[in-house]
């Protein structure tokens, strides 16, 4: 009997930082400018068992997120309502086949949950949860904000009242340069990688998480220009729920 | 101690160990103190300790047990009582465990069909039943099936309450609550402590008003409620009794401020310093610490340094009262 | 688990509101904390924080060989984790510390996994093919609100007190690489710690914000904001968190100024502290749970 002769190959780690992630030009390796989205797009109504769903792109960053409920629950009273959230990255949504981290996933669907919740009108379902799964299918950075957005497309295509839409944008330092909406590469070099979620009818951060060291002002600048690209997003957003509901 | 010996007529063994020093016994507290180095000390025993050697003829009471050889073991860390034959030990750390009459402070759990479940601190939660609660407007009539549905409205959930224990009905050890006097109801705009109920001394008065206008209700249960003094209004104290949620949302609770809130403040952490370093809470030991904490801000009460100069005063004065019953109890012909 | 009712609530914002909370402390008052390091022997560095005997965290740190991180083949590892022990509070049991943990650990790791906090490239053994994993195990033994910035200065004075034992490599004749670790106890090399930070939390009750909130505190808090802070008065990180209220960016600039300020003057205290404990003879320290 033969049995295969397998060696036990490791792939030849080569790193793939490049040299320069801002030309000469002042345009990134992927030649947009440093505050310049990825092409955007967006729908909703995908999933047909949910009550409400919603699919973000942008470019090589894909989510999908479908919203459940109200539905009851077995908890303690409480005259207002919560909201639950789910987040997944699907174990072939990076380069490397992604193991099992539950710890990330947990992370992550808590800062979901409360960048979404704040925007949620609680008050008008006592006793219920509102759930909400949202699933990566391809990670090239930014995946935590695009969840976010998807989640409140997907609330709102559900019909929960809502006080605002919640807009979501990442940023990160590279080359001293400031950059929103990174790729993976840009996001894994980068430093201070930050992700802010905003309602910009009611002018308010509803989450925000940063790591890495930065001095004091570029931290400013990082909020500054986050919001800004919150707002332009969520009037992307507000663009695709008023055409979908046309349709 | 005549009512100790047992048949052999042999002197009841008392706690070995302890057994060099003087053994005396406080009458007014039934507290088993000794002596050591001229230092009045109570008897603290621990689980399994040995307290009375042949004891067929006591009484095995609360926290102690009975072993095979017929000596009386302790259950819990605590101190010694004893009254007449009976034995107990009082744990200094457990559980409240209730008696009727008592003042209690306590926060509702749940509601269930004619009934509020209160956390007392006691093993398990103390029960008031729609029937022992005074309505809204202190009217006085039969409840209704309405009045079961409004009971949310009386006391809702994680409310604080001040009320009496009424009864102990069953024989699992919970006990009934009421609140069916002006003294009793709901607690508004004030600060919650929770401390050992041990601590908490029995006096006659478990309301308590100090002169610079903070009101503290000590519950027997260890659970501490500190306020400001309300100015006394008779009629309204005859007309209307305490608060419930119904009534509060009708007068807007005054907001304290400036010194009132500052007074608030200095109580509960008086209280906190008293606990620290275990001594009993009544308003003399409150004021003790008070006095001594004159001049400085209230935070710094709370810093581990500061409590135990400022509880100095106090733990002076329960050094000194269990002299003096020390004395009472020598001169009472011993 | 803790409860408050809505009258208690009152009382307490009023009192913020005020500038004179419950304990008599103003909103930018800290608890006065206690740190104690080199408590467990099992550890290369370990660490104990109490806030005013209420919150009660211990760190251990401990150092490993092993593979590094595919994607920074020349650096050291960092492996944190924090687990809100069930003697701390009933509603730890289980699968109740489980958002707790993720969030506290997530906040610690975004913290520390930074180029600059730790200098990473010396803790690489041999590029590719061995590290020092440093793992950072955090308890939470009490919980009496504010443990994220308990733990934050816990696990700064656990890697402060951590020993990585000296080692050396060598090549194998077949081309293979061959540590040996020193045995001798008193060989080792400490962490650069200098410019690891410490978090301040802000919580925001009503229209202000107040530091190291009290567990009753943290029940009336509608968001919570924590930001890490290094010597250099550089921000490492920020978590915010609460799910009752947003934050106007302005107002947000406010709050990373206040935070800023305060951590500096923390982190000179908890300096201070250190230098004097690592100069205390640990060795005659007996009674560990004081």
């Amino acid at each position: 009997m033969y049995a295969p002769q397998i060696k036990s190959v490791r792939p030849l780690q080569q790193s793939d930082k490049p040299s320069k992630f801002i030309g000469d030009d002042g345009k990134r390796i992927d030649g947009r400018s440093l505050d310049e989205f990825r092409s955007v797009f967006m729908r909703t109504g995908m999933v047909k068992q949910a009550k409400g769903s919603a699919y973000i792109e942008l470019n090589n960053t894909k989510v999908i997120c479908s919203a459940y409920g109200p539905r009851q629950t077995n908890n303690e009273f409480s005259d207002k309502g919560m909201l639950n959230c789910d987040f997944k990255i699907a174990s072939f949504a990076s380069k490397q086949r992604r193991k099992k981290t539950r710890d990330e996933d947990k992370e992550f669907s808590i800062y979901m949950r409360d960048a979404l919740e704040i925007s949620v009108n609680l008050d008008k379902f006592p006793k219920s949860v509102v759930d909400v799964y949202a699933l990566v299918l391809e990670d090239d950075g930014s995946a935590l904000a695009a969840a976010i957005m998807c989640g409140s497309l997907a609330l709102a295509d559900a019909g929960i009242e809502l006080y605002d839409l919640v807009g979501a944008c990442s940023a990160i330092k590279v080359d001293s340069h400031i950059v929103i909406d990174p790729s993976s590469t840009e996001q894994k070099y980068g430093v201070g990688a930050i992700t802010c979620a905003h309602m910009s009818n009611l002018n308010e951060i509803t989450q925000l998480t940063e790591a890495g060291d930065v001095e004091y002002s570029t931290m400013v600048e990082f909020v500054n220009m986050c919001v800004d690209g919150c707002r332009k997003m969520s009037d992307k957003m507000r663009q695709t729920l008023a055409t979908e509901h046309l349709k | 101690m005549s009512g100790y010996k047992d048949d052999s007529d042999e002197e009841m063994n008392v706690n070995q160990i302890e057994k060099d020093n003087e053994v005396l016994l406080d009458r007014k507290s039934h507290v088993q103190m000794t002596k050591t180095n001229g230092r009045l000390q109570v008897q603290i025993v621990t689980p399994g300790e040995l307290i009375v050697k042949n004891a067929s003829n006591a009484l095995c009471g609360h926290g102690t047990f009975r072993d095979d050889q017929d000596q009386l073991l302790s259950s819990v860390c605590g101190i010694v009582e004893r009254v007449n034959k009976l034995i107990s030990v009082r744990p200094l750390r457990a559980r409240y465990p209730g008696e009727v009459g008592d003042v209690v402070v306590g926060r509702i759990t749940e509601i269930t069909g004619k009934r509020w479940k209160v956390d007392i601190q006691a093993r398990q939660d103390a029960v008031m039943l729609l029937s022992s609660v005074n309505l809204p407007g202190g009217v006085q009539r039969r409840k209704t099936n309405e009045d079961q549905l409004n009971m949310r409205s009386v006391f809702a959930e994680n409310d604080l309450i001040v009320a009496e224990v009424h009864s102990r009905p069953n024989r699992d050890g919970s006990l009934q609550l009421q609140t069916r006097s002006s003294r009793y109801g709901k607690l508004e705009n004030g600060v919650f402590v929770r401390v050992y109920a041990a601590l908490v001394k029995r006096c006659t008065q478990h309301f308590h008003t100090f002169d610079f206008g903070v009101q503290v209700i000590l519950g027997n249960n260890g659970y501490i409620w500190i306020t400001k003094k309300t100015p006394v209004d008779e009629n309204k104290q005859k007309s209307m009794p305490f608060y419930t949620s119904a009534d509060a949302d009708k007068n807007e609770a005054e907001v304290i401020e400036g010194k009132d809130r500052e007074n608030i403040c200095r109580v509960r952490n008086a209280i906190l310093a008293l606990q620290s370093q275990f001594l009993p809470i009544y308003p003399a030991t409150i004021l003790d610490v008070i006095e001594m904490s004159k001049g400085m801000e209230s935070k710094e009460m709370t810093l581990p340094d500061i409590t135990p100069l400022i509880t100095k005063n106090a733990t002076a004065r329960i050094q000194k009262k269990m002299e003096e019953e020390d004395m009472e109890v020598v001169e009472g012909g011993y | 688990m803790i409860k408050i009712s809505p009258s208690e609530k009152q009382f307490l914002i009023d009192g913020i509101k005020q500038n004179m909370r419950t304990d008599g402390r103003s909103r930018l008052d800290y608890r006065a904390f206690t740190v104690e390091t080199g408590l467990v022997a099992q550890t290369n560095g370990s660490a104990r924080v109490k806030l005013a005997n209420n919150t009660d965290v211990l760190v251990g740190v401990k150092v490993e060989i092993g593979d590094p991180d595919p994607d920074f083949p020349d650096q050291g590892r960092l492996e944190v984790r924090v687990e809100c022990s069930p003697s701390a509070s009933p509603e730890f049991e289980g699968r109740g510390a489980e958002e707790m943990n993720a969030i506290l650990s997530a906040m610690l790791r975004n913290m520390l996994q930074n180029a600059r906090t730790v200098d990473w490239a010396s803790l690489c053994i041999s590029p590719g093919k061995q590290c020092w994993i440093v793992y950072v195990d955090c308890l939470v033994l009490d919980s009496a609100g504010n443990l994220f910035d308990a733990l934050s200065i816990a696990t700064k004075s656990a890697l402060f007190n951590t020993k990585v034992p000296k080692i050396e490599v060598m090549e194998t004749s077949s081309g293979q690489t061959e540590i040996e670790v020193s045995d001798d106890p008193s060989d080792f090399t400490r962490l650069s710690t200098a410019s690891i930070p410490i978090s301040v939390t802000l919580a925001k009750v009503g229209s202000r914000y107040i530091v190291d909130p009290t567990i009753e505190e943290e029940l009336c808090m509608e968001s919570r904001v924590t930001i890490a802070i290094n010597s250099k008065g550089n921000i490492c990180s920020i978590q915010k968190g609460g799910v009752s209220s947003g934050i106007n960016p302005s107002e947000f600039n406010k709050m990373l100024q206040h935070a800023r300020k305060i951590g500096l003057v923390l982190l000179k205290e908890l300096d201070a502290l250190l230098d004097k404990e690592e100069n205390n003879d640990t060795s005659t320290k007996i009674g560990f749970a004081r």
